[in-house]
């Protein structure tokens, strides 16, 4: 089974890392690919001055997971080994539905290996309770201390190797420390607000020289595309409202020629590359920000629980979780927390300290070769934990999440997990695991 | 594949690239932008200088702004006014998604009795990269 899991992981990285041959194609025409952006002028124009940028600059910007939508760590069968300090801020889902074990040994009918829980915050509760749209920006603003407190509740469908069969997983979040809330960095902010002004006339001025140049090329040629232009009007209002605009659009875009594409391409460049360029202004500020905020530390006090019904034990783990970005592509999260089991049996109950720290790597940038706006995640992680009347548990995971493409918010995380020995058997257990966590927030957004 | 930047879709409802505004009759343009998410960043800009910024109308963050352009007066106290500097030129709404995930640009030409003339532009932007913005541009002719 493990050499299947590193089969996978193999081809995915592969995938994502090898270059494609219309990337290298699109380089010498770039503008080319934008004539599948015709559904309006604007659309249009934005590609072409997107494009230049990002060929004149060859810029990369970068994505930042923090918010925890996976099964919490004190599940079974989660792929977590090690906990985020905030969930998302209206709800979000994790499925996990197998553990996969190194050896077919499972004899035990208690484990029926699905898990899942649904995560949403106090915010969320709240807007729901008093009828307020959560993305409205006034309500928003005003309850950031809403966003501190988030709750978990699900299923865990237990381990093959033990007897205490599946659980209610309850558990919430406070945020005792928040850098990345959007309130608090209203000032952040401001500074891209500032460069936007700074660079806000030199959209319609690219968009001007744009349209100058098509009328100049092709009007004597199109003249309106078969089309009555409205009278009265200026002859490049009346251009733009035959030959610039509905379907004509998509045919006038695709009759340009490279040389025409090309000139276009330079003109924009004057405009959008030049070193006192605003545009590139707003593009570095814009990423020092997202990246401040994103790096930004966090700290929250956790509690998660274990209930069992039948003759199984209770378990419950409470501590503090810190988030730190320590560089823009690498996140490190640390747990300290107290772990006590409630054993039904007179003796049995179980005392443990435990540490844990969890290193994510982003692999790819934002648009990775297989079309996906979201990166790669690569994540290690190690924990330790002392019982009072067991031995020390020691294990160390390698984890990879890979976004699901074209479908927003939903990621599919694979997890493979080394120990020293499980918690009641003295033997090293090398175990495999997968799911979906799925982002509510995001997918709601996305409806039409 | 996205529209543009990372993430974005747009949505098209109505789109004209441009139109002639008989402003000595009284016909002005309005605009309505709504929006979802944290904190609406934008600015209305001409090729001269940024003419409105999201900060500078009343009650800011909030989901609806409105404006016009070459209004006589403005049409609400909340609803600046903004005058055409040339008798042509393109006037832009720059949207940036960094804390906000939704926005919806109604432009409508209207004549001087506050009566729709036509809806020039009715267009949903959506993207939840917050690096990603989108400038939704209108070349307007004065006469």
């Amino acid at each position: 089974m493990s050499r299947k899991i590193l089969l996978a992981l193999a081809y995915v990285i592969l995938v994502a890392f090898v270059p494609t041959a219309s990337y290298a194609q699109s380089m010498s025409d770039p503008l080319k690919d934008c004539e599948n952006r015709t559904r309006t002028y604007s659309l249009w124009v934005n590609c072409v001055t997107e494009t230049v940028v990002r060929v004149g600059t060859l810029e990369g910007n970068q994505r930042h997971p923090s918010k925890q939508v996976e099964l919490p760590s004190i599940a079974e069968n989660t792929t977590s080994l090690v906990d985020q300090t905030s969930a998302p801020d209206l709800a979000g889902l994790a499925l996990n539905f197998a553990g996969l074990k190194s050896q077919t040994d499972s004899t035990d009918s208690n484990d029926n290996g699905a898990s899942g829980t649904i995560t949403t915050s106090a915010y969320a509760l709240y807007a729901g309770a008093t009828g307020n749209d959560p993305l409205d920006p006034a309500f928003y603003y005003a309850h950031p201390d809403l966003r501190r407190f988030s709750f978990t509740v699900g299923r865990d469908g237990g381990e093959d190797d033990s007897s205490d069969g599946s659980a209610t997983v309850l558990g919430f979040k406070a945020l005792i420390v928040n850098g990345r809330e959007v309130v608090k960095n209203r000032r952040r902010l401001d500074a891209i607000l500032q460069a936007l002004d700074d660079s806000g006339p030199i959209f319609p001025i690219i968009r001007d020289a744009i349209t100058a140049y098509l009328e100049r090329e092709l009007s004597g040629t199109l003249g309106f595309c078969h089309q009555t232009p409205p009278a009265g009007s200026s002859s490049t209002i009346q251009f733009l409202r035959t030959c610039l605009n509905g379907p004509a659009l998509t045919t006038t875009v695709a009759g340009l020629t490279p040389k025409q594409r090309e000139e276009i391409f330079e003109i924009v460049a004057t405009h959008a590359i030049t070193t006192a360029s605003p545009l590139l202004k707003l593009n570095e500020t814009t990423a020092d920000v997202i990246g401040r905020i994103r790096r930004a530390p966090q700290l929250s006090f956790t509690f998660q629980s274990k209930l069992r019904n039948n003759d199984g034990k209770d378990e419950y783990r409470t501590g503090l979780l810190f988030d730190y970005g320590v560089w823009d592509r690498f996140n490190v999260s640390l747990n300290g927390t107290f772990d006590y089991a409630d054993s039904k049996v007179i003796g049995g109950d179980t005392r443990a300290g435990r540490f844990a720290a969890e290193g994510i790597f982003q692999l790819t940038p934002n648009k990775s070769s297989l079309g996906d706006p979201r990166p790669l995640l690569l994540s290690t992680a190690a924990e330790a934990k002392w019982a009072n009347n067991d031995k020390s548990t020691y294990t160390g995971q390698l984890k990879l999440t890979i976004p699901i493409p074209g479908l927003t918010g939903v990621n599919f995380p694979i997890s493979v997990s080394f120990a020293n020995r499980s918690d009641l058997i003295d033997e090293k257990v090398v175990r495999g695991r997968f799911g979906f966590t799925i982002d509510i927030t995001k997918l709601l957004t996305n409806a039409p | 594949m996205a529209d543009f930047g990372n993430t974005g879709t747009i949505t098209v409802h109505e789109s004209v690239p441009g139109v002639t505004v008989n402003v000595t009759d009284g016909e002005y343009l309005f605009y309505q932008l709504t929006v979802s998410g944290a904190l609406p960043i934008f600015v209305f800009a001409c090729t001269h200088k940024t003419r409105l910024r999201s900060d500078q109308f009343d009650g800011h963050p909030k989901a609806t702004y409105e404006w016009t352009l070459s209004r006589t007066a403005p049409i609400a106290q909340d609803a600046p006014n903004v005058m055409v500097d040339d008798s042509e030129e393109s006037y832009d709404v720059i949207m940036h998604f960094a804390a906000a995930i939704k926005y919806t640009l109604l432009v409508e030409h209207r004549d001087r009795n506050d009566s729709l003339i036509e809806t020039l532009t009715n267009i949903d932007f959506e993207s939840q990269a917050p690096e990603d913005k989108f400038p939704e541009g209108l070349r307007v002719e004065a006469i």
